[in-house]
């Protein structure tokens, strides 16, 4: 009896050994491995934009093609702060009112405002344009559970987060180059 | 052999691969970082460079400076590798960097390493400006002088005569046969003219810093990056500062950075502003490629100057 009880240990034991552990190191390295490619290509998406100081149809799709080729879906928020130079009126309506000096305020246009200009629902995709002197910042998380993710779960029988990898990745926008 | 021994022998067999990997994973991530990092020191060194040499001379002239590029270049690039104070390391950093260039609005400048001789006979190593040399294209017995717009300088060798000024003012004097009457292919011909002239010297000078590099102890092979077409199109439009930051080591598999860096001083393009009256009656200011820009009488330079006239900026260009 006390034998049979030490076989199955043994073999549970070794199933973990034999399987499980490599399997789940393996998708652990995979999980860090993703998280530099990623890493690598918000920078240049980043840093492209803040080069050019606009963003076209086809940098953003790239972009998301070459996201999704590391095997994960991801949530993309960007963020665009403007700098306004607004002229201060007491009644905007009235032109009369003006009182001969300007604010400077910013504005935040998100993810939803961007895509929308990026890619409008009727009519040809468009550029989105940043003023030099505008903060961008991109953030990407990945939306799906991992591989990685999955095999812990399994082990700690818990529900662990989805969230392995996020890069929040900006500056300012060094020129306009339109 | 029983199951548990088996399972023993194979992690004590798979538990040093799991670790290398475990290793070669955390350094290519450290390594990842290295780089951006670089990257920025590097960005934010040529930024600093690219506003420093613009300088107001006489009769509010602009002037550029190398030597003021050049020092707020090594200052910002030093300071941010913490080694503003250590005159060794600050030495052995130059020695990564095989070539700047000074893209002026008629010629360039390269920094690179030369050897000469000195008053009393001591051969001397060190960077230097080198003379500046303008974008020249022989075509037909006339030679072109490029600039970074569309004046240029027409020498006929025939005729020893100079042409001198926008395209379309000289090119009515100039025979019909010369690509200067064609606009698009002008454009392409002065680009090339002044990408080629650049690169080649770039290439000479980054080749021969191997030779001096090895005397720095240090054994990267130094060869010119490959820079796209693109990224030279976009570089040459004006006034700019482009330095090479080559061979540093990064990652502990002898991991190198390799990379480059341009800071345009716009001071040849700007950009420009339109006010027009909207259709609610108020003024709005726009952008020069705004659609609802039509009638462009009045230019302005900044968007302050628009906003102290009163207007507000546009809603469909932002600017």
């Amino acid at each position: 009896m006390s034998e049979t009880l030490g076989k199955i240990i043994a073999l549970v034991v070794s199933i973990f050994l034999f399987f499980i552990f490599p399997v789940e190191n393996m998708l652990s390295r995979q999980d860090d491995i993703t998280m530099i490619a990623v890493l690598n290509e918000t920078a240049e998406f980043v840093d492209s934009v803040r080069n050019l100081g606009y963003i076209t149809p086809l940098m953003y799709s790239q972009f998301c093609q070459a996201l999704s080729a590391t095997g994960n879906s991801y949530e993309i928020t960007m963020e665009h702060i403007h700098n306004c130079v607004d002229p201060v009126y007491i009644d905007p309506a009235d032109i009369s009112t003006f009182q001969h000096y300007y604010n400077i305020n910013t504005s935040i246009t998100y993810t939803d405002e961007i895509i929308s200009r990026l890619f409008p629902g009727n009519g040809m995709p468009d550029r989105y344009y940043l003023s030099k002197g505008d903060i961008f910042r991109v953030k990407v998380v990945n939306k799906n559970k991992t591989p990685a993710a999955k095999v812990q779960q399994m082990l700690l029988m818990s529900e662990l987060p989805a969230k392995r990898i996020c890069i929040i990745y900006g500056g300012m926008v060094r020129d306009e180059n339109y | 052999m029983k199951i548990t021994d088996t399972a023993i022998l194979f992690v004590i067999i798979a538990l040093p691969f799991a670790f290398m990997l475990r290793i070669k994973t955390d350094n290519l991530q450290n390594m990842e970082y290295k780089n951006i990092l670089l990257n920025k020191y590097l960005d934010a060194a040529v930024e600093d460079a690219s506003n420093a040499m613009i300088i107001k001379g006489m009769n509010n002239k602009i002037v550029i400076s190398r030597e003021k590029a050049l020092e707020a270049f090594f200052q910002t690039l030093y300071a941010n590798l913490g080694i503003a104070g250590d005159n060794a390391a600050r030495q052995s950093i130059r020695a990564y960097i095989p070539a700047i260039v000074l893209i002026d609005y008629d010629g360039y400048w390269i920094y690179s390493m030369e050897t000469y001789a000195s008053m009393n006979g001591v051969k001397i190593q060190e960077m230097l400006w080198k003379p500046k040399k303008p974008y020249v294209y022989e075509y037909n017995g006339l030679v072109y002088q490029f600039t970074l717009d569309d004046y240029i300088i027409v020498f006929d060798a025939a005729t020893s005569r100079f042409y001198e000024g926008k395209r379309k003012t000289i090119m009515d004097r100039l025979p019909t046969d010369s690509f200067i009457h064609d606009e698009e292919l002008f454009e392409q011909v002065r680009k090339r003219t002044i990408i080629e002239s650049i690169r080649n010297d770039v290439n000479i000078a980054i080749n021969e810093h191997n030779k001096f590099a090895k005397l720095y102890g240090i054994t990267y092979h130094f060869s010119p990056p490959s820079i796209s077409d693109d990224d030279w199109h976009r570089n040459i439009e004006d006034i700019g500062f482009l330095s090479f930051f080559q061979g540093i080591p990064v990652g502990l598999g002898g991991e190198r950075y390799n990379s480059f860096a341009l800071g345009a001083a716009r001071v040849v393009r700007r950009n420009l502003y339109y006010i027009q009256q909207g259709t609610d009656g108020l003024y709005y200011y726009h952008r020069e490629k705004c659609s609802h820009v039509t009638e462009r009488d009045e230019v302005y330079d900044s968007r302050q100057e628009c906003a102290l006239t009163g207007a507000l900026p546009c809603n469909a260009c932002n600017p």
